[in-house]
């Protein structure tokens, strides 16, 4: 494996767990799949986006703008995987 | 379209933007409170009002004897509200007039008072544009939560428009905007990035967001006017996370003497315990009840089938 995808799987593990962990306690982990619909699915809100726009910076030292966080952007942990990319 | 017919159609544009501002600053604001009203009388005599406002307000009142009177008001009013909206705020005798109190105030000086967060929650109804420049005017500056289709430099459809007008024409129109093409340094762009929402509402500044806006990622339908309408619950979220104290505020029309007030109502009750359907529930019937008292002022008569196509909005999410 080469170091970006190592660092792809990284922050994918890193998003898909902090999902799991904040916003689907106790649902089926199998349930959240890479393109499953994020915002549009109502597992985040604008508030919840928040929490992991937060967790993100602080994770990957990295700063999200107003125009990063966009539902495009946000909809899918395979999105939010590449924002995340785009920054770093 | 010809050079010429482009040439003659920018010129005219031109003409009219010129004109605009002109009658901006020369007329006093007593006469464009009175032109206004004229206006709206001259629309409704001239023109009746498009079938789908008639079919909006008749699916809510039902056909009544008084249906014919609310939907010419609507017109009337709506026709007025278009050429005050523009203009108001930015004439050079806005500050000093006496045609826009507002009433209930006490409620927001108790609310600063408690060093609170205060979250203004208005609706399209009336004159909502109007509200913080009324508000700065007295002495309290406020912060509007707007779309991006609201900010021209955000705006691509107009960007593109300026793009494709040459230097003069965007020239001019830099130099004549009116409060329709304006949004101020200060205001706050509706999206999903509550960040700069909470950092305002965190240093006690005072922020006015739309309460029946469909520019959000969840709703709740509540019943408004008898027919269910998806409200965002992202405001009472906020409002709930940093404690603000959320006051209505509705500006309507006055007659005597003419012109327009700011009614800024008591405090919702938010129950930090409840959910937040019940936290919601309270603003649907305050501005319910704002509808029952107004039904003319609703901007949102103008949208064909109003009601089938704010749920298909609400459920398309647009940022």
């Amino acid at each position: 494996m080469t170091d970006s995808s190592l660092r792809e799987e990284d922050i994918r593990s890193t998003v898909r767990t902090f999902i799991l962990e904040e916003f689907l306690v106790g649902e089926d982990p199998t349930a959240l799949t890479d393109t499953t619909s994020l915002i549009r699915g109502g597992i985040l809100d604008s508030i919840s986006s928040m929490r992991l726009i937060n967790h993100l910076e602080q994770s990957f030292n990295i700063v999200l703008s107003q125009e990063d966080v966009t539902i495009d952007n946000l909809d899918t942990v395979d999105r939010v995987v590449r924002v995340v990319q785009a920054k770093l | 379209m010809s050079r010429t017919s482009r040439l003659v159609g920018d010129l005219v544009w031109i003409g009219k933007r010129l004109m605009l501002k002109a009658l901006v600053v020369s007329v006093p604001i007593s006469v464009h409170l009175w032109i206004g009203s004229l206006r709206g009388r001259v629309c409704r005599i001239l023109s009746a009002p498009p079938a789908h406002i008639r079919r909006n307000i008749q699916l809510v009142f039902g056909e009544d004897s008084e249906l014919r009177d609310r939907v010419a008001l609507e017109y009337l009013e709506f026709s007025k509200q278009r050429y005050l909206w523009r203009l108001l705020p930015l004439h050079p005798g806005f500050k000093a007039s006496t045609r826009f109190p507002i009433l209930g105030l006490e409620n927001l000086e108790a609310a600063k008072q408690q060093n609170r967060a205060t979250m203004l929650v208005t609706a399209h109804l009336g004159h909502p544009h109007i509200i913080p420049w009324v508000l700065e005017k007295h002495g309290y500056p406020v912060r509007q939560v707007l779309a991006e289709l609201d900010r021209p430099e955000k705006n691509r459809q107009l960007q593109d428009w300026l793009d494709r007008s040459g230097e003069l024409k965007a020239s001019i129109f830099q130099k004549t905007k009116t409060l329709a093409d304006i949004l101020r340094p200060t205001d706050l762009v509706a999206s999903l990035d509550v960040r700069p929402l909470l950092s305002a509402l965190s240093s006690g500044e005072i922020v006015m967001i739309a309460g029946d806006g469909l520019r959000a990622t969840q709703f709740i339908n509540f019943p408004l006017l008898g027919q269910p309408y998806p409200f965002p619950t992202g405001f009472i979220k906020i409002a709930k996370m940093t404690d603000a104290v959320m006051l209505p505020v509705f500006a309507v029309p006055s007659s005597k003497p003419r012109g327009i007030e700011v009614h800024i109502r008591a405090p919702l009750k938010l129950d930090p315990k409840a959910d937040l359907e019940e936290n919601l529930r309270e603003f649907a019937e305050v501005l319910g009840d704002q509808l029952q008292q107004t039904p003319h002022l609703w901007l949102r008569w103008k949208i064909s089938d109003w009601f089938d196509q704010a749920r298909e909005r609400a459920e398309q999410i647009s940022f």
